[in-house]
């Protein structure tokens, strides 16, 4: 058996990446309307929050705008455009299952394709984010944020409909902004209130 | 990210290894045994069996029964299909390793990024190809032969069965060819009728050929590997070396030619061109902690991070000479991207086992196979589709498909459930995909990266009817076998899985003998660049039904033996 040297790490307690200089990606969770996540820098652990209060389509991509924030420090007015996404896996949204898969009826369907496909996560670029004002002095001025949905309340799974729906229409080979229009209003009604 | 310099090293290295897996590993072991100075470059942390490793755990050790923290591989691992809680850092974090899909193409792409890579808990089910699966094309004229036949590739599949020690028998079937094997496991009571019942039928159904020793060589015990008990616990690491995996087997025999240096934690950004040449002089690598970018200098380059990062690795290396990624002058690096299919299924109890006590055999990892029995020739030719699937099956003890639904409470409960414990039995498919140019993978135009800045792949897949006929066949044929084998059918049927939930993704850096359509020669080496060659699933031309690994191994094997007589001859 290759035992390696047991000074190194072994992989269960293996450091992660350390604190970075310049942020390249921060992960969130969907909880709620907003994303929030944490990374860490030299001084210490971040928990962020990116809370959209509307959206548009910019170019066809999905923009949306908000506040993104770390503990009371605060940056208005981000803009986070969906650059990709990666397609769900497993049970689709109950909403999505019901629909009629498009080809060849009499034939096993693939799982969480065609119209039963459905978004897992969404890969947003922020804009650039002036990091001195959330205390920091880290370069964030070009973060993805990797935005998983795994929705567990009502808003959240609403919420994942109307992605997959936006990103079906307008991420496609051939887009159509029109049938994107109805899930965009619908998710600024979500977005607006309260 | 600390944006220092970069740091180059001097010494210049026969050959550089980019991943420690299946093929990276074989690499390794080949190579230093030649007497090359090798560099293995692995992404993953390093792993110590005895601290990694979670054999012998009770079900209650398992936080949840196994099922982890709630929510925790939906919210860290969500496309990490197979890993547990006890394997969970054998597999990459998906929050921190992203990849892109098209709306309702969905691909699952699980990934381990690890010393040792996906042989830590890989399924070791280990079938050679044929020439039914080298030469497909000339058989149905769907696409193009491999550019090597069956008895090129034999010997080098004669020499890794020995070394790695795989279990089967000699079933004598020209398009599923023997091999040299341990002794084959037992087959359960179940597995036995089930195997009567395929065969009944005209289906001939074998004991399945394992990666697993059950009659270890004097090398092997040498090298510190036993027989396999039959824990059942493979998936979270074997820590006696009874399973194949590069840390019990290949890598301590690289190490120990004192030719190997293995850097864990060095992430391959992109492969570095000599402006003059063309030719690769050597990697640029980022330190997964530190983020420091390295530099190292090779003779040879041999790419064996697994298909798909292979082929992101060779796409992220433009330069001037090759301005659309490395090797692909032919526009087809990342076309022809298979995975075979399953999800077809079916479940079934035996009443004649019932209230029978379990076996030890009925821990063994390895089950009944039937291999592939459609369009071997004009008598099997299906009118629907072309190639064909097998079936894994496995019948012994375990919780009764139905056990939920069984009537009583307590005590009377538990004697019914127990009474059925010896009856299920179950198949699944293990399907060809074809091989379609549309089907491809590209770095993400969106210009999405990973947590260390590196592009990562967007990726295009979906299955086409000649899948999905397969698909009804073998739901139909799945039902015939459980009834021809007396089961009771409890289930029978479900969903095509999404392509690369079976984690054989192929294809995407496909040999050939013309320039002009393939990206590699039958040497595995690089048409467009002489001294790099990409060793794993990416050089397939097709996927054929069988499970790649040992083949990834053979083809790794007979690189070597190509690039040591090359250097020999002073062409590399
Ligand atoms: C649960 C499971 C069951 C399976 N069952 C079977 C089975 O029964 N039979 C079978 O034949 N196959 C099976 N497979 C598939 C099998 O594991 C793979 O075919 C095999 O491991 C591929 O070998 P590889 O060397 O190409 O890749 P891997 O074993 O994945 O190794 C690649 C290594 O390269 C490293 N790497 C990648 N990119 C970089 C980079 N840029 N820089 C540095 N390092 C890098 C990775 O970290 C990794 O360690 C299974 C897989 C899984 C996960
Ligand atoms: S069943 Fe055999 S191969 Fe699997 S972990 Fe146990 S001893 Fe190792």
């Amino acid at each position: 058996m290759f035992v390696q040297d047991n000074k190194q790490p072994s992989a269960i307690t293996a450091p992660g990446p350390k604190p970075a200089k310049k942020l390249y990606s921060i992960f969130a969770l969907q909880r709620n309307k907003a994303f929030s996540g944490e990374f860490e820098t030299a001084t210490a652990l971040h928990k962020f929050t990116f809370a959209p209060k509307s959206a548009k389509l910019v170019n066809n991509k999905l923009q949306l705008s908000g506040t993104f924030n770390i503990g009371t420090r605060k940056v208005e007015n981000v803009t986070a455009t969906l650059v990709s996404t990666q397609g769900g896996l497993g049970t689709s949204p109950s909403q999505i299952a019901s629909r009629p898969i498009e080809s060849s009826p009499d034939l096993p369907p693939t799982e969480a394709t065609g119209a039963r496909g459905f978004v897992g996560a969404m890969y947003f670029h922020l804009s650039a984010i002036n990091a001195k004002t959330l205390g920091l002095t880290i370069d964030m001025s070009k973060v993805q944020l990797n935005g998983r949905l795994f929705p567990t309340s009502e808003v959240e799974r609403e919420m994942q409909v109307l992605f997959s729906d936006i990103v079906a229409a307008v991420y496609q080979k051939v887009t159509d902004a029109n049938a994107a229009g109805p899930h965009l209003e619908a998710l600024n009604r979500i977005l607006r209130q309260p | 990210m600390f944006q220092g310099q970069t740091t180059r090293t001097r010494k210049i290295y026969d050959a550089i290894i980019i991943g420690s897996g299946a093929s990276g590993g074989m690499a390794a072991k080949e190579l230093t045994e030649k007497g090359l100075e090798v560099l293995v470059l692995e992404a993953g942390p390093p792993v110590n069996p005895s601290r990694d490793f979670s054999m012998h755990t009770w079900p209650y050790e398992d936080l949840y029964r196994g099922y982890g923290k709630p929510g925790w591989k939906q919210t860290d691992q969500w496309m990490e299909d197979t890993a547990g809680h006890f394997s969970r850092h054998f597999y990459v974090k998906d929050s921190e390793h992203p990849y892109t899909t098209d709306p309702g193409k969905p691909f699952l792409w699980v990934r381990a990024r690890i010393v040792g890579g996906k042989t830590l808990h890989w399924g070791r089910l280990s079938w050679r190809l044929s020439d039914l699966d080298f030469k497909a094309a000339t058989h149905d004229g769907f696409d193009v032969d491999w550019p090597i036949d069956y008895k090129e590739i034999e010997p080098y599949y004669d020499k890794v069965e020995e070394f790695v020690g795989v279990s089967g028998n000699q079933d004598n079937l020209w398009y599923q060819p023997n091999g040299k094997y341990q002794p084959a496991m037992a087959l359960t009571c179940g597995e036995q009728l089930l195997k009567k019942g395929s065969e009944k039928l005209g289906r001939p159904a074998i004991q399945s050929r394992v990666s697993m020793l059950t009659a270890p060589t004097a090398a092997q015990k040498k090298a510190g590997r036993a027989a396999c008990h039959y824990c059942g616990h493979c998936g979270n690491g074997c820590d006696v070396g009874a399973m194949f995996n590069s840390v019990s087997s290949t890598l301590p025999l690289a190490a120990a030619t004192g030719k190997m240096t293995l850097r864990p934690n060095s992430i391959v950004r992109h492969i570095i061109v000599d402006p003059n040449t063309g030719n690769a002089k050597g990697v640029s690598v980022v330190d997964r902690v530190t983020y420091q970018e390295l530099e190292f200098t090779g003779k040879v380059v041999i790419v064996a991070g697994s298909t798909l990062e292979s082929t992101r690795l060779l796409l992220n290396s433009k330069s001037r000479q090759h301005p659309n990624g490395l090797g692909n002058s032919s526009g087809v690096l990342g076309h022809y991207l298979v995975d075979h299919f399953g999800g077809i299924s079916g479940m079934g109890v035996y009443h004649t086992l019932a209230g029978k006590e379990a076996q030890n055999d009925d821990g063994k990892s390895s089950g009944v196979f039937v291999p592939r029995f459609r369009n071997l020739d004009a008598k099997t030719k299906h009118p629907k589709f072309l190639r064909g699937y097998g079936f894994e099956c496995s019948a012994g003890a375990r919780l009764s498909p139905g056990a939920g639904r069984f009537p009583g409470f307590g005590k009377e409960f538990k004697e019914t459930v127990r009474r059925w414990y010896t009856t299920p039995v179950f198949m699944t498919t293990r399907a060809n995909m074809l091989s379609r140019f549309e089907n491809f993978c590209e770095i993400d135009p969106g210009g999405t990266v990973d947590a260390w800045g590196v592009p990562v792949l967007k990726i295009h897949i979906q299955h086409s009817d000649n899948e999905r006929e397969m698909a009804k066949d073998a739901t139909g044929c799945i039902e015939e076998t459980l009834k021809a084998s007396g089961a009771e059918v409890i289930s029978v049927g479900g969903q095509m899985t999404a392509p690369g939930r079976i984690i054989h993704e192929l294809g995407t850096a496909r040999m050939g003998n013309d320039k002009k359509t393939s990206v590699l020669n039958k040497w595995n080496q690089c048409h467009d660049v002489k001294n790099v060659f990409v060793t794993d699933g990416a050089a397939f031309v097709g996927a054929a039904n069988q499970n790649p690994t040992i083949t990834i191994m053979a083809l790794t094997m007979r690189a070597c033996d190509y690039i040591a007589d090359e250097m020999k001859r002073g062409n590399l």
